[in-house]
């Protein structure tokens, strides 16, 4: 029997018996590694596309457990994140997928109590990052950013709690103007460049003085030094370099000086050699 | 061989599964009768009486409390009379005790069930679910939806923020409601007149089963809520 069943129009059947491959009456211990193991074939049968025909994965997931299950898998939630976010972002990176919000996952147990133990239910959504609830205390939830698990940044060391603005003044790079402020793009580092807000990852420009039209994180930009290669994240609001619209999700490699509209002209900025 | 047969079925003083929904199918048959065109036609709404000795009345009485007897039962009244769930009567199950076991079918008018809400807005207001519904959509406003292009059957509250312009959704389920949390998420819970409280968001099946004198909440995450007292008369 498939170790995941679909059991409704938005969530599935596990059974993690069969996923771990015991024989029938034997116990199984779950552990993160079935539940990362149940998480990715789920993801797996996500067959949404978007206009482009590019892959669009669920990026809302619940995993439901029965009650003792949840008590004996609750210890172990570092290992956990830690698998999940592996596996996740290999899924999702082999596919080429889309998202369109922030990649949640939440393993609760189930209230109702009608889950045998060794059973679950993985319940999938499409929800924006701005719709995701704040977790709740006690709660073993998990977000891993959209950027992330696309593959197109590496996965972020530690949760900084500030906007991190890069100005390193004496780093090798190109320079970035808007009306209201300018930073570095140094080379050789790939940069999100957003409306300022907490949370923040590392290597982060925060564009002062934006409006609500421009994304947290509307888009990415790596330098060379020739030509920079900008990106538009697959749930920002337009963008358009010398004129030329990035599609979302895509990026575009342009020489130099660029100039960047966002929003169909709500926000510019430049991007010069540095003298 | 019929004394094996009783005997299988665990005899004449207990009613099972398999059995009580086979008898029920039988009785609710006996009341569909032709239409013009010769399809089979049922009462809207049919009150199924069941009676059993009294070591089995809790057990008959848990297995009509749950929502898989009455969608078992409608699956085969279709298959054995040849029509869709749709074309089917509404089912109200009512257990007593007697010195035998009985199961009958009449029609009647099922009670109606009312939400009375309070907190947000239309405070004190009190809903009533219409009749010949299957399944209701609440929330904040009458329309929901990015384009405002999908409507609430049910408006809980007009202006009241926490609550979702598309909170959930409530199922008929035999004798019972059903409700499944959408936009209200784990904000969406279910209070047992015992206190008990169940959050349809974190159950297996996404829907939570709803009696009369529950409560439904609609959080705002903080200690505040709507509620929704549920009534039947």
């Amino acid at each position: 029997m498939a170790a995941i069943s679909k059991d409704g129009i938005d969530q599935f059947r596990v059974r993690f018996a069969d996923l771990a491959r015991v024989r029938r009456g034997e116990p199984v211990h779950i552990d993160p590694y079935l539940i990362a193991q149940a998480i990715g074939l789920v993801m797996r049968e996500c067959n949404v596309r978007s206009a482009l025909g590019k892959p669009i994965v669920w990026n809302e997931y619940r995993v439901i457990l029965a009650r003792h299950d949840f008590d004996a898998i609750r210890p172990l939630q570092v290992p956990l994140e830690r698998d999940l976010k592996t596996v996740l972002a290999q899924e999702a990176r082999t596919r080429q997928a889309e998202l369109v919000g922030e990649l949640r996952v939440t393993v609760v147990f189930d209230e109702a109590d009608e889950l045998n133990t060794a059973e679950g239910v993985v319940r999938v959504g499409f929800v924006p990052t701005d719709k995701l609830a704040a977790p709740k205390p006690g709660e073993m939830t998990m977000r891993v950013d959209s950027f992330v698990v696309s593959g197109e940044i590496a996965v972020r060391p530690g949760s900084p709690t500030d906007t991190v603005i890069v100005d390193d003044q004496t780093a090798p790079g190109h320079a970035m103007f808007w009306a209201g402020g300018n930073a570095q793009v140094p080379f050789g580092v790939t940069i999100v460049v957003g409306r300022p807000h907490p949370e923040a990852p590392p290597h982060f420009i925060a564009l002062a003085g934006a409006g609500a039209k421009v994304n947290k994180q509307h888009f990415w930009i790596a330098a060379t030094t020739t030509s920079v290669r900008i990106g538009r994240f697959a749930k920002a609001n337009p963008v358009h370099v010398n004129g030329q619209p990035i599609g979302a999700g895509e990026d575009l490699e342009v020489a130099l000086p660029a100039e960047i509209s966002l929003s169909r002209g709500d926000f510019v900025l430049t991007v010069t050699r540095r003298p | 061989m019929g004394w094996l047969s009783d005997l299988l079925r665990g005899g004449d003083d207990e009613l099972g599964w398999d059995d009580l929904i086979r008898r029920t199918v039988e009785e609710v048959a006996k009341l569909s009768s032709y239409g013009q065109r010769g399809e089979k036609i049922f009462p809207e709404d049919v009150i199924v009486r069941i009676t059993v000795r009294e070591g089995n009345a809790a057990v008959v009485q848990g297995f009509v409390d749950r929502p898989e007897l009455d969608r078992e039962v409608g699956a085969a009244l279709a298959n054995k009379c040849d029509v869709t769930t749709d074309a089917l009567p509404r089912r109200e199950y009512i257990v007593s005790v007697a010195d035998r076991i009985s199961i009958t079918a009449s029609e009647g008018v099922a009670k109606s069930w009312q939400l009375v809400i309070a907190g947000g807005d239309l405070d004190g207001q009190t809903l009533t679910l219409p009749a010949g519904w299957s399944e209701l959509a609440f929330g904040r406003g009458p329309w929901h939806g990015a384009d405002h292009g999908a409507r609430n059957d049910l408006v809980v509250c007009e202006k009241t923020e926490f609550v979702s312009r598309r909170a959930g959704r409530l199922y008929r389920a035999g004798h019972q409601l059903e409700v499944a949390s959408l936009d209200q998420a784990d904000e969406l819970i279910v209070r047992r007149a015992g206190g008990e409280t169940l959050r349809p968001a974190r159950t297996a099946r996404g829907r939570a089963i709803v009696k009369p004198d529950d409560t439904i909440e609609l959080g705002d995450g903080k200690g505040g809520a709507l509620r929704l007292h549920v009534k039947r008369h």
